[in-house]
């Protein structure tokens, strides 16, 4: 069979797959739609966090940003599993037990305040929003590569099969969704992975086949260190980044992954605490098979990239080239005039330009893998960017319905009339994000990462501080959001986008990136929250007693208003 | 370990190891403490 009809085969049955499952799952009440009923198993809950977990970005994007970083992209993976322990050892069991449907809402009601409400509300958006618009542009990407039809049409045919999950299933389908989309996603991260490592080193686990020899009985890691060194650029073994920056960043990462919304509400899903901290190990296990694959990956696809295509005639390269260049993903200009390509670290002599974002998508074809690999990958590629797509639709929705409309505007609206809010709201919520696909604002690609440091500045504090003091007042949680929020975002505007006069890398405070920016802003919430809690007066004991509460594992009920 | 540098093989694979031990060593040690108080529902 030819390459398109294995695509459209695999793609149209996995796309069959999640439609059957909506359809199974639909929810019926409120508490289904935004909790999946709360009675979850902790092995299927750590499947759907999985999934959820990870996007477009952790599929396409990761193992790409590290084939052309190197031991610097090593941020990426320390961050972004880390950020798990955080989230099984602070936040998820203590959460589960306060017992709510959405983050704002604990936020509200553990700061007893509307106004705290509504800026946690106001983060969450924020955070949800950058981060959904990247995936939207994953599934379009995928589609116009794979399946040969416009970039747009491919967004929209993303929005109709998530809309038809999302708001038919709320949670639950999206979870059982989830699941089946881990199973999709992960067999084509690894069927490629395993091919090319036997193909190269002879070993078919991948995560030790990047540290074995290649047929001439050279470590693979100092041959690419050696191509590395010929072409120009820094060694791929050691890192060009500062310490303290690389500890900020991967810390910010970290808090960040801990804090985004549509991360910690998987956790209310579950029966009772024990079950929230199981499947935070769980989902940690599922997503450390991805993690450690990529890699591995990035070492294989840097190694077998270099040699396809440097100093070779243009004329030969392969299939792929061209059908990449058509994207404009890749491009060639013969600067010297020899007909043959060159590729180094040098700008003035580099002759191709490489998207990051190709590498995982290109590389079964550079290595010559069957068609239905190829087909696998496109059909995994568009799993990860579904399931996270829909997870942060749901909190969006959630955060409309649940908290403006139920918890602030109209209180008194039935449970019928919260569920119709609640689709409506995820209507929308996916009309935008697919705008945003389509016509994607420069800021996008950039703030994507730095949703992490927004997540990291506002939430966190507030969350960790609300479960381990008793004290702090709602004063100080709001304040410290704020300024926390505003400090993250007047350094990325300032760093990233050259507002209030812009600025170079010279100029960066004490030599911290702005993505690693998100740490020093949640030490200031920290800091202002503790401050501000001191000199104002203490939570009402209502609200001492529920910290007191949720403590105790025992005893955590059904998820309520 | 074959042809990694330590540095880089913890900064790529062990850190990720390392952290998933550690939850399942707090899930054990959790589940222990609540057998110890009747916390465990």
């Amino acid at each position: 069979m030819d390459l398109q009809t294995w695509i459209w085969l695999l793609v149209g049955i996995t796309f069959a797959l999640y439609i059957g499952i909506a359809i199974w799952s639909r929810a019926g009440s409120t508490k289904e739609f935004y909790v999946a009923g709360g009675g979850v198993s902790p092995l299927a809950n750590g499947l759907a966090t999985a999934a959820d977990w990870m996007s477009a970005a952790s599929f396409i994007s990761m193992a790409g940003l590290i084939s052309f970083n190197g031991y610097d992209g090593s941020v990426y993976l320390m961050g972004w599993t880390g950020g798990y322990v955080l989230l099984a050892l602070l936040l998820a069991p203590y959460l589960r037990k306060f017992g709510k449907f959405t983050v704002p809402d604990f936020i509200g009601d553990r700061y007893y305040s509307n106004v705290a409400r509504t800026v946690a509300v106001f983060c969450a958006l924020l955070v949800s929003f950058t981060y959904v618009a990247g995936q939207m542009r994953g599934v379009g990407l995928v589609f116009s590569r794979f399946l040969e039809v416009d970039i747009n049409t491919g967004v929209i045919i993303g929005m109709i099969i998530v809309l038809f999950y999302a708001v038919l299933g709320g949670m639950k389908g999206i979870t059982y969704t989830q699941v089946a989309q881990y199973c999709v996603l992960i067999f084509a991260f690894m069927v490629p992975a395993i091919f090319i490592s036997i193909q190269i080193t002879g070993n078919p686990i991948p995560q030790l086949g990047f540290g074995g020899q290649d047929a001439n009985g050279i470590y693979l890691l100092d041959k690419l260190d050696g191509l590395h060194r010929d072409l120009g650029f820094a060694e791929y073994t050691s890192g060009s980044k500062s310490k303290l920056d690389v500890f900020f960043i991967t810390a910010a990462l970290m808090v960040g992954t801990a804090g985004l919304p549509h991360v910690i509400v998987r956790f209310f899903t579950v029966k009772k605490v024990s079950d929230a901290r199981k499947s935070a190990g769980w989902a940690l296990l599922f997503i450390m098979i991805l993690y450690t694959t990529a890699p591995a990956i990035a070492v294989f696809a840097r190694t077998n990239m270099i040699e396809t295509v440097n100093n070779q005639e243009y004329k030969n390269m392969p299939d792929w080239f061209t059908t990449w260049e058509e994207t404009g993903l890749l491009s060639f200009s013969d600067k010297n005039n020899d007909g043959k390509i060159q590729y180094l670290a040098d700008t003035s002599k580099n002759e191709l330009i490489i998207d990051k974002d190709i590498m995982v998508l290109a590389n079964p074809e550079i290595a010559g893998l069957p068609n239905w690999v190829i087909a696998l990958v496109a059909a995994g590629a568009l799993a990860a960017a579904l399931s996270t797509a829909a997870g942060l639709l749901l909190v969006i929705s959630a955060s409309v319905s649940h908290d403006l409309i139920k918890k602030m505007i109209k209180p008194d609206i039935s449970e019928k009339g919260e569920l119709v809010a609640a689709r409506l709201s995820a209507v929308v919520a996916v009309c935008v994000a697919g705008y945003f696909g389509i016509n994607p604002p420069d800021f996008v690609a950039a703030t994507v990462a730095l949703a992490f440091g927004l997540a990291a500045a506002s939430f966190f504090p507030a969350i960790i501080l609300g479960i381990f003091t008793k004290k702090m007042n709602k004063e100080g949680a709001i304040s410290g959001m704020i300024i926390g929020i505003l400090m993250m975002l007047f350094y990325m505007l300032k760093f990233k986008f050259d507002w209030f006069g812009g600025g170079t890398k010279e100029d960066w405070w004490f030599g911290i990136s702005p993505e690693g920016f998100g740490t020093v802003a949640m030490i200031i919430n920290f800091i202002v929250s503790i401050v501000i809690s001191k000199f104002t007066p203490d939570p009402p004991k209502e609200v001492q007693e529920i910290v007191a509460n949720i403590r105790i594992p025992s005893g955590a009920g059904e998820a309520t208003h | 370990m074959g042809g990694f540098k330590l540095g880089f093989w913890f900064a790529q694979q062990g850190s990720i190891y390392v952290f998933t031990i550690l939850i399942f060593i707090y899930i054990r040690l959790m589940n222990k403490l609540d057998k110890k108080y009747n916390l465990d529902s």
